[in-house]
């Protein structure tokens, strides 16, 4: 660069030794400065902002549009808010309006947006490439869907649709399709309730499952139904098992299975049932009660029928039978018959035997004995099954495998991986000539398409669900399809009508107009007094139509009458048989596959932050397990790390093993939902799939997949695995951080009474040594109840989501290196009583940065990183932070989390990024913020509004996603706040404070248990 | 002429003459041979291993350690207190018992104290390997910004940047101080022309002058004074690291005198690991006798023997306050999984030094070289106790961790040994690495006649 500056040249040569004149020197200064700074502006350093040349009109750059929808991860039918930025999706927050999750919303409903943004999806419409399988070449829309359309014609032999149970809209739609274009229509549902469903149509009359209104019950005794997990609908009933916990007088529960699953370590009571007995403990309860005279408000016959049943029945005998002592027993019949409103459930584990039926009667049976039909049990409000009966699927199997199937197209579901391979769908899918996948994921079904006509996700459709009668949730789409894919029921009207069939969809062009008139439906049946288009916009806007559940509803519920059908009496009650005419003398063990909040029935599996969150109970991510009693494990010489080989006549698969106690040492149990063989870069190659070793045996009476039925033998596998397991440690150690208090008799008694000096939780401030911080406004702080807690880690997603915490895979976390800025501690404590007895406590407590009043972590950092503010957060300086980790050692919580990796979210994954949260670079350390980008929002609007924020507006991500509501945030300097008055619960307690003096504004409330005794 | 001297204890100077030093000392600045060669080059091998180490840990982050959470320093910190302790010898011989007019000081302080500086050189890489962003340690630097932005000075990592840097400060200028008259002993007799100009330079003009002579005991004697209290407030600063942390294993008063004396101790141990194989390979057995082995030993004895009473110490008061976390901490160092660390370290630290008080092993030079090496790896293994299995095991039993050992790591600290090791090579060739002036200090001058007795 050079500057040319004549004047210059002349006046230093006149000088000479004497130096520059002022003058000149002042020139010099200014030209070279110009010139540096015109350097500076090189095209390597200049970025462009451009705004929009037409600014939006629904848009602010910079805020948030929100948009209510539904969920479609399962058939819950959860209302969702989904936040978006600039168009892009960024967050799934719950719709406090739906009377069905009420706000919450579960681990999976979270990673619905990575469902979205997943890399491995399929972009646009492709074929398979000639001759192979599993390989695909782009084509484009129109061309793909003649394909398809040419073997619809009348000629082009047989078609058959296979897909899952939809409701609403599409479930017509789907039906107008099929019928019109001559297409045999086959269900499959991977999820079954068909058993419990049908248990319900013998005993109350009522076809579907009743809505169980658990927060009325006093005794919750539940036979393996795991409710806080996977089962029907989680985030209402964990809402409803929270607020009967949270009552004056909480609900005691009783939990039996031969697992300790997620809902039992929840349990006050857990019984290990001996597998396929739990029928036998609900009959002798049955004589049990109506023995003591509870039953008066059922017929006479009915009554007789239950006690002809249970006439041969001992205690003794059923003690014997099902592995449970007499006493507990005995304390299961006196807590219902003392319960003034009681719930019996029955499901999971202990219902997806071969014989499911005995004991979901038996179950219902001990409902109406106990009054508890119009209270507890409602079936006014029911939900439609999951029809898990598999007949279509089989004769769609038969059909195929003789190849009389020329074209199959399949929605997105997925048997391939879903069925067990001993029913052979597998075999049959390779027969048929054309396969058309309507799924936009590459799933092992998919993975045999010759055409994959992509279809968007649930986060990008319209649509509508009702998943309890009178409760009707609206889709909505909350921004532009991501790639190039079409929504599935315009795709439908579209073949359609290419296809010749015009009836379908009423002669609507797409599937909104279709939608939209269903819906006029509904606007009449609702009685509203608006017109159409007012009602819609508002439902739309609402994320559905509620129908008012309220006393009217109940009336409703009590006025159902029950009718009990003989059929319910004319099965045999007998012990669940496992094992089928291929098992061999050596399948000495009973399989026990179960679906898990993260794993689901391997749906969700290409998602990061559900394989790398933990499993809440065996606190391993990134694979699956099995796991084996100690015992059992020892006598077949397995020990920790070693790879386990679980074989019968039907398969084989290799895991890691899990050594737990918790488990009935005849049943080893492995997680649903892995081994995928395709699917995506997430999935692949994470444990087994259990479905290999199941037989194709169906369950008697309800056809639907015997989950839990099978028997295997395991040997010690070669090779060892390490599994990635978060947890150090399961045992408390005594140190007393998450506690309980007991409840025995009339009042609840903090089980840390004795063992400190001060009669009760020591709410009495210690004196400090230093001055205290002023807090002028506001001093934020949090509340954790323990009683509520289930452990579900919907918070830890909604946290990955919120504050664009990276996933770093299988190896780093192994390596201890996991970026979790809340996590959920898991501690298996068991407590000897004076009788000998001893009494299991599965504690899970939600741990992230306490934010200290006192922090241990301020004084040792070296760059004043981190600081206090004002407002009582412990904040983080990323850009000040040099990575010297002084702070994260001497936090004694252990929350803060380093970047030890350079991250990079794979396109499009980092559109899901939050643009309020900076990410971090490599070196930096990072850790939970209280969502202080939410609590500046909301003070902004609040600012703008001209007052303080309100006590409840801010909810961080945590706080809000909780099915149970179980964490509390706001402002500890408001007294009539909700946290306020939680931290000064008798519950409430401090972890570690009373050690270490660090001042945290978290106040974690103490477990609520039954003693036994 | 120079006689083997006797084993008589009284013994207290050695029996060589002015020439014979000057030549034994020179003798160790002649043109290298292959083995020096040979040594040089695997330290150069080891610095280069070690510097494209942490390049990669530069490009692809602090993964590639074995660092992880919760135990957020490893390998790293423990190598800079290892570095740090080292140092703190080389000044204890040179400065403190100077002051104390220790006689057994006299032929080994020199090296003492160059591995004083080299330890520091060293020791000060570590705090730019095991930040996670290196490229900003400046920060922790008192320098006047427009953001108006200071360290933080309650921190303890800072309080380290000011008592290592004046560490350094004061024992190279100590160490250059006492070095200029025999610089110029040696400039007198160099015959390269690139030795003659670099003592030249290094010796500052030193010409023997009585009044250069007095200036130069009074500034030695000044520098000793000052360094002197750094001995014990360099590592005590260091000790407040982990002392000032409030982690179950760290949070102990007795960390200062504990780490001073394990300092001194590991210091020595590393100075005899350096002066055996010198003494051999020089023929300085004239010098260097078994009466300075003897002071080295007792030392060594001393220190060991507070370094026993600091880990009782630990163990008894853990115990004594009845705090959950503390006896967890301290049950889990000898049972747990890091267990083999800390009985290594209990017995290169506490049980291999005793066998020192039996004369035969301890005039026994060879096993007092064993003895040397032994100490080092035991020092070694208390930092890691320290600092490892206490962070492994803190409050909360489901943040508990392991390590994962990594040739990173392995390769950095075998850089540094490498790195200290190839600045002692350039010193014992260039410079005199033992002290003439002292040494002559204790001898009769040389006189032209000798008087014969009687007259």
């Amino acid at each position: 660069m050079e500057v040319k500056n004549e004047s210059n040249t002349v006046e230093t040569k006149e000088e000479g030794n004497t130096g520059v004149s002022r003058r000149s020197f002042l020139k010099i200064l200014g030209q070279t400065s110009a010139v540096v700074g015109a350097a500076g502006c090189g095209k390597s350093s200049a970025q462009k902002i451009l705004p929009y040349v037409k600014a939006q009109d629904d848009q602010i750059k910079g805020v948030s549009v929100w948009y209510n929808t539904t969920c479609t991860e399962c058939d819950a039918g959860c209302g969702i808010q989904v936040r978006t930025r600039e168009g892009r999706a960024v967050k799934i927050d719950g719709n406090h309006d739906n009377p069905i999750n009420r706000g919450g919303v579960c681990a999976i409903g979270h990673s619905a947006l990575q469902n979205m943004y997943d890399p491995d999806r399929v972009r646009q419409p492709v074929v398979s490439k000639p001759g192979k399988v599993g390989e695909f070449q782009p084509v484009a829309w129109a061309e793909g869907i003649q394909k398809l359309v040419t073997r619809l014609k009348p000629k082009s032999g047989k078609v058959a649709y296979l897909g899952n149970s939809k409701s609403g809209a599409m479930a017509s739609l789907i039906s107008d399709f099929c019928s019109g274009l001559r297409i045999e229509k086959f269900k499959y549902n991977s999820v079954s309730t068909s058993a419990e469903s049908k248990a319900c149509e013998l005993v109350y009359g009522v076809k579907g499952i009743p809505t169980y209104d658990l927060e009325k019950a006093d005794v919750i005794l539940n036979f393996g139904a795991d409710y806080l997990e996977t089962w029907v609908s989680p985030c209402e009933l964990a809402r409803g098992w929270a607020d009967s916990r949270r009552k004056e007088h909480p609900a005691r529960v009783i939990h039996v299975e031969p697992r300790l699953s997620l809902t039992g370590a929840s349990a006050d009571s857990w019984l290990m049932a001996n597998p396929g007995t739990e029928v036998q403990l609900a009959l002798a309860l049955l004589k049990l009660l109506i023995e003591r005279g509870k039953g008066s408000g059922v017929s006479v016959e009915v009554v007789a029928k239950i006690q002809n049943l249970t006439k041969d029945l001992t205690l003794d005998k059923v003690a014997a039978e099902t592995g449970i002592a007499k006493d507990k027993i005995l304390l299961a019949a006196d807590s219902l018959y003392n319960a003034k409103a009681s719930a019996v459930l029955a499901g999971g584990a202990s219902a997806t035997t071969a014989t499911p039926l005995p004991l979901l009667v038996a179950a219902n049976l001990l409902n109406i004995i106990l009054g508890n039909v119009g209270t507890t049990i409602n079936l006014a409000s029911t939900k439609r099954e999951s029809d898990g009966d598999l007949d279509d699927v089989k004769k769609l199997i038969t059909m195929m495998k003789k190849g009389q199937i020329e074209t199959l197209i399949v929605d997105g579901s997925n048997p391939v991986f879903n069925l067990p391979p001993s029913f052979e769908f597998e075999y049959g899918i390779k027969k048929v000539q054309m396969l058309v996948s309507l799924s936009s994921q590459i799933d092992e079904t998919t993975h045999y398409a010759h055409l994959i006509l992509p279809t968007n996700t649930g986060l990008e459709s319209w649509g509508d669900v009702e998943p309890t009668t009178g409760v009707y949730g609206l889709i909505q789409p909350v921004m532009k399809p991501v790639f190039d894919t079409k929504s599935y029921g315009d795709l439908l009207i579209e073949i359609a009508r290419a296809a010749g069939s015009q009836g379908v969809a009423r002669a609507q062009t797409d599937f909104l107009g279709f939608l939209k008139e269903r819906w006029q439906g509904i606007h009449v049946n609702s009685g509203s007094t608006k017109n159409f288009q007012d009602f819609w916009l508002e439902s739309v806007e609402a994320g559905g139509y509620f129908a008012n559940r309220s006393a009217a509803q109940q009336l409703d519920a009590e006025r159902v009458t029950v009718r009990v059908q003989d059929a319910a009496f004319s099965m045999k009650f007998v012990n669940a048989k496992f094992g089928d005419d291929k098992s061999s003398a050596e399948d000495n063990l009973y399989l026990l596959p179960y679906p898990s909040v993260r794993s689901f029935d391997g749906r969700s599996a290409n998602r990061p932050w559900l394989n790398e969150i933990p499993d809440p109970m065996s606190q391993i991510s990134w694979d699956s397990w099995v796991e084996i009693h100690p015992d059992t494990a020892k006598k077949h010489g397995i020990v920790k790390d070693d790879l386990v080989t679980i074989r019968n006549h039907w398969g084989e698969i290799n895991v890691g093993v899990v050594l737990t106690p918790y488990i009935h040492p005849n049943v080893v149990a492995c997680p649903v939902g892995f081994g995928h063989t395709t699917y995506g870069r997430f999935a692949q190659g994470n444990g087994g799939n259990v479905m290999h070793l199941l037989s194709p045996t169906t369950t008697t009476g309800v056809g639907s997949v015997a989950l839990f039925s099978t028997k295997v033998r395991i040997r010690r596998g070669r090779g060892t695995v390490e599994l990635a397991n978060m947890q150090g440690s399961d045992s408390q150690m005594d140190r007393e951080l998450a506690r309980v208090s007991y409840v025995g008799g009339a009042a609840a008694v903090s089980d840390h009474a004795h063992a400190e000096d001060h009669g009760h939780n020591n709410h009495h401030e210690p004196k400090q040594m230093y001055v205290q911080r002023e807090h002028p406004v506001y001093k934020w702080g949090m509340a954790v109840d323990l009683a509520a807690c289930t452990g579900c880690s919907a918070c830890v997603v909604a946290c990955y989501s919120e504050n664009n915490i990276p996933t770093v895979g299988r190896k780093v976390v192994s390596q201890g290196r996991e970026m979790s800025w809340l996590r959920i501690e898991r501690y298996y404590d068991t407590k000897n009583h004076e009788n000998g007895a001893e009494e299991l406590h599965v504690s899970f407590l939600p741990m992230m940065c306490q934010q200290c009043g006192n922090a241990p972590c301020e004084p040792v950092c070296p760059t004043y990183a981190t600081y206090h503010s004002e407002e009582g957060l412990n904040v983080m300086v990323y850009n000040r932070c040099v990575g010297t980790r002084y702070c994260s050692n001497n936090c004694s919580y252990k929350v803060r989390r380093f970047n030890w990796i350079e991250v990079n979210f794979p396109e499009p994954m980092n559109w899901q990024l939050n643009p309020d949260v900076t990410p971090r670079s490599v070196g930096v350390m990072e850790k939970c913020t209280f969502c202080i980008q939410r609590i500046v929002e909301a003070k902004d609007n609040a600012k703008d509004l001209g007052r303080l924020v309100e006590d409840g507006e801010i909810k961080p991500a945590c706080v809000q996603s909780c099915p149970t509501q179980a964490l509390t945030f706001g402002n500890l300097k408001d007294p009539k706040s909700k946290v306020s008055m939680l931290s000064h619960d008798p519950r409430a307690y401090k972890v570690l404070d009373h050690h270490l003096n660090t001042q945290p504004a978290v106040s974690y409330l103490e477990d609520i248990k039954y003693r036994e005794v | 002429m120079a006689k083997q001297c006797c084993e008589s204890k009284n013994h207290e100077e050695p029996t060589v003459d002015y020439a014979r030093v000057t030549e034994l000392v020179n003798n160790m600045l002649k043109p290298p041979g292959a083995g020096w060669y040979a040594l040089f080059f695997t330290c150069v091998v080891a610095v280069i291993w070690g510097g494209s180490c942490f390049a990669k840990q530069i490009m692809e982050g602090l993964h590639v350690a074995g660092i992880n959470h919760p135990i957020g320093w490893g390998v790293y910190i423990t190598n800079f207190v290892f570095w740090v302790g080292i140092a703190h010898s080389g000044t204890l011989i040179s400065a403190v018992l100077f002051l104390f007019r220790a006689k057994f000081r006299m032929p080994i302080y020199r090296l003492a104290e160059a591995m004083t500086v080299f330890a520091v050189l060293t020791a000060g890489l570590f705090p730019l390997i095991h930040v996670g962003r290196p490229w900003f340690a400046y920060w922790l630097l008192p320098y006047p910004n427009e953001r108006a932005l200071w360290p933080n000075f309650r921190s303890p990592l800072l309080w380290d940047v000011f008592a290592v840097s004046t560490y350094l400060t004061v024992s190279t200028t100590f160490f250059i101080v006492g070095l200029i008259p025999d610089i110029a002993s040696v400039r007198d007799k160099a015959k390269s022309s690139f030795r003659k100009m670099l003592y030249t330079v290094t010796s500052l003009g030193w010409t023997g002058s009585n009044s250069q002579w007095k200036h130069y005991m009074s500034a030695y004697l000044f520098f000793a004074g000052l360094a002197t209290p750094l001995v014990v407030s360099v590592h005590s600063v260091v000790s407040w690291d982990f002392a000032v942390g409030l982690v179950p294993g760290w949070h102990a008063t007795i960390f200062p005198p504990y780490f001073v004396a394990g300092a001194i101790f590991s210091g020595v141990g590393m100075v005899l690991t350096l002066i055996i194989p010198l003494r051999k390979v020089f023929h300085l057995e004239e010098i260097i006798t078994p009466f300075h082995f003897e002071g080295m030993v007792k030392l060594i004895l001393l220190t060991s023997g507070i370094v026993s009473y600091a880990y009782a110490t630990e163990f008894y008061v853990a115990w004594f306050s009845n705090n959950l976390f503390e006896r967890f901490q301290f049950w889990f160092r000898p049972f747990g999984d890091f267990k083999l660390a800390f009985w290594g370290m209990f017995t290169c630290n506490c049980i291999i030094p005793l066998t020192l008080w039996f004369k035969k092993l301890r005039s026994n030079i060879a096993y007092l070289f064993i003895v040397s090496i032994f100490i080092n790896i035991g020092m070694w293994l208390e930092r890691f106790n320290i600092i490892f299995t206490s962070l492994a095991r803190e409050f909360i039993p489901a943040a508990w961790g392991g390590y994962n050992f990594s040739w990173v790591e392995v390769g950095i600290t075998v850089g540094a040994f490498g790195w200290f090791g190839m600045y002692m090579c350039l010193f014992i060739k260039f410079f005199p690495a033992v002290s003439i002036t002292e040494i002559k200090e204790l001898l009769p001058p040389p006189v032209r006649k000798k008087l014969p007795v009687g007259h």
